[in-house]
């Protein structure tokens, strides 16, 4: 018996890879999980729903929900803080992150495995232990204030837990190794030669990163950029768990208008300026790695 | 045998059907529980229930009743869950919803054996099984002088020390609530309980548990918690102290029955196992400290502590007015908001 024969033509079709069969199953996945929850979304933020028993018995197009939020202060100052989070964390990120990348394209053998190992290692944890250990360093009892005590520097425990800066912190640790990752893979394809180029025609080991290297890792950044902002604009965990009750941001306003408040318009309103700003975020990430490449390029030629 | 596009088909139904089929043979109740230890009780119900009709099995999922009515709201109506114990906020919630079918109280014998107190917080639609007390804890290590009533909480020597849950949970919706009692205003006068509680300035948790965990880690010196939550965290060797107040505040309980169930009559008879004197002593000792709805179960002296045990407490104790204040949830955590995060 041929294989043909065992498996009739439709698994032929799917086996061999031709048109678009291959792609059929992320499709449907994605359908199922972005689409058709974003379609609904859509719907929920911008109707008019009335419902019983969980059937929706009449939906009119209404913008009442958007134009509440918009003119809403409570909304402006929580969009704010998100931002704000975001963008800090971000430039945390990218501060704290190209350093690591540029000692693993200079380091040897052993340091390059070493900022793997410390790079991927918190990945393999979940989110909320590490968040929970920033609740043992940064709490009354943890370890920074209890090291600051005992050192004479402070007679009460500072608060740092259940404030934006824990929230910062926790972000910024978190989001790092993100931030690191695409680095490290954009700058190991950097032509060495290049620097050596640099350094015999007499730049400083500083001109060399300046005018070669950070032009060249860009990509890298703008990359680790896109993720890190999309990821810490939209976080749930972090606030939720080191912001302390009073904190606000846009993820945990969603959660709380759906789940606690039961108001699907406002949270479904919520979520699509969420996903909007977002949007806009991710563009001008983009439209800034454009022009620094483009700015970086110019400058070199 | 060549495989075509209906066999392939066939065979992808069969797969995501099996462990329905499977379900359904083993007829097997889904529960919304507390996840914790306290699902102890609920599962020796079930156990019970086990015993009596062969392949019956209870699986309780952790979580709060209000995530599970998002979930249910999410799915339209269709409930994953055949029953819950719920308290009465969530349950009038989930009337709002309709997710839920009454359950008929001449099925369950016991039902007239309830302190006549309780049945009017199930809301027509369940069975009170338990009940919950709000009650002050404090850290003895930090407060030496506990406050004996709400309104001492508002006295100069706790500024800064005291704690508040979200009132997105019932536990801080309660306390909005306590603090309008306190100063004399009605339990649905939220607007002034929240700027009594602004005037604290007072350290927020997000949650129960994590209010809780401040109050472990020393962060706040007191805050409105469960009496059955302090009472376990004191068991397990915290410095946990528990100020029962003279008028106790309680919020009961109730097993109640999602629409949709094919399990309708196990439900009945689930509810009349757990109204049996058997279970309700149970629940009520260490480390479950459930306060007991059925009349004349006493109160063990291991739980004395944390329950109303004397003849006066029993009598004095009383409820908040949840169908005034639980409606009002949506506004008054967007207030908070406004009033401590915006």
């Amino acid at each position: 018996m041929t294989p043909t024969a065992l498996h009739g033509p439709f698994i032929d079709r799917l086996l061999s890879g031709r048109g678009i069969w291959p792609a059929v199953p992320a499709i449907i996945v994605l359908a199922i999980v972005a689409v058709i929850p974003f379609m609904v979304l859509l719907s929920l933020g911008f109707s008019d729903v009335v419902s019983s028993r969980g059937v929706i018995i009449s939906q009119e197009f209404s913008l009442r929900h958007l134009k509440a939020a918009l003119s809403d202060s409570l909304y402006w100052t929580t969009f704010r803080r998100s931002i704000g989070l975001a963008v800090t964390t971000t430039l945390l990120c990218m501060l704290l992150g190209f350093p690591v990348a540029y000692l693993y394209l200079i380091g040897g053998k052993w340091t390059r495995r070493i900022i793997l190992v410390l790079t991927i290692a918190p990945i393999l944890t979940s989110g909320i232990v590490r968040t929970y250990a920033w609740i043992v360093i940064l709490g009354g009892r943890g370890v920074i204030n209890t090291t600051l005590m005992q050192l004479g520097l402070i007679d009460q425990p500072v608060r740092i837990i259940n404030t934006h800066w824990a929230v910062l912190i926790g972000m910024v640790q978190i989001h790092l190794p993100i931030m690191i990752l695409p680095l490290i893979a954009v700058m190991t394809r950097h032509d060495t030669r290049l620097d050596e180029a640099s350094a015999n025609l007499g730049a400083t080991r500083l001109g060399t990163l300046r005018h070669v290297i950070l032009p060249l890792a860009t990509p890298g950044l703008g990359t680790g950029a896109a993720l890190v902002f999309t990821l810490s604009y939209t976080t749930f965990v972090v606030p939720q768990l080191l912001g302390g009750g009073n904190y606000l941001n846009a993820a945990t306003m969603v959660f709380e208008q759906v789940v606690y408040a039961l108001e699907w318009n406002k949270g479904a309103v919520t979520a699509v300026i969420l996903m909007a700003t977002c949007l806009i975020g991710l563009i001008g990430i983009a439209a800034l790695t454009n022009l620094a490449t483009r700015w970086t390029r110019a400058g070199r030629s | 045998m060549r495989i075509n596009r209906r066999h392939f088909v066939a065979a992808t139904i069969s797969v995501v059907a099996m462990p329905h089929i499977a379900r359904s043979q083993a007829r097997e109740l889904v529960m919304i529980g507390y996840g914790t230890a306290q699902d102890d009780p609920i599962k020796r119900v079930a156990a019970e229930l086990g015993k009596r009709h062969a392949g019956v099995t209870l699986r309780v999922i952790g979580g709060l009743s209000a995530e599970a009515l998002a979930q249910i709201k999410a799915a339209r109506g269709a409930s994953p869950y055949d029953l819950a114990v719920m308290g009465t906020p969530a349950i009038i919630n989930a009337v709002g919803e309709d997710v839920l079918e009454p359950l008929t109280v001449s099925k369950i014998p016991s039902f007239a054996k309830l302190d006549p107190r309780f049945p009017p917080a199930a809301r027509g639609v369940g069975v009170p099984v338990n009940f919950s007390g709000f009650g002050i804890a404090y850290n003895k290590q930090t407060v030496r002088t506990p406050p004996t009533t709400w309104a001492d909480l508002w006295k100069p020597e706790f500024a800064g020390k005291v704690g508040l849950a979200r009132p997105q949970s019932n536990l801080g919706l309660g306390a909005v609530s306590i603090a309008s009692r306190a100063f004399g205003r009605p339990d649905d006068d939220m607007e002034f309980g929240l700027q009594k509680w602004r005037e604290l300035k007072p350290l927020v948790g997000r949650s129960p548990p994590l209010l809780q965990q401040m109050l472990e880690r020393g962060e706040i010196g007191a805050c409105i918690l469960w009496h059955d939550n302090t009472a376990l965290a004191a068991a397990t060797g915290l410095p946990f102290g528990y100020v029962k107040t003279p008028q106790p505040i309680i919020l009961p309980s109730s097993v109640v029955m999602f629409r949709r169930t094919a399990h309708a009559e196990l439900i009945h008879e689930f509810a009349e196992i757990f109204l049996s004197e058997e279970i309700q002593r149970f629940q009520t000792n260490p480390p479950y400290f459930f306060g007991p709805t059925l009349a004349g179960v006493p109160t063990p002296q291991a739980a004395a502590e944390f329950l109303p045990s004397t003849p006066a407490e029993v009598a004095a104790m009383a409820s908040i007015d949840w169908e005034k204040v639980a409606p009002q949830r949506g506004k008054t955590v967007e207030a908070f908001d406004r009033m401590f995060a915006g």
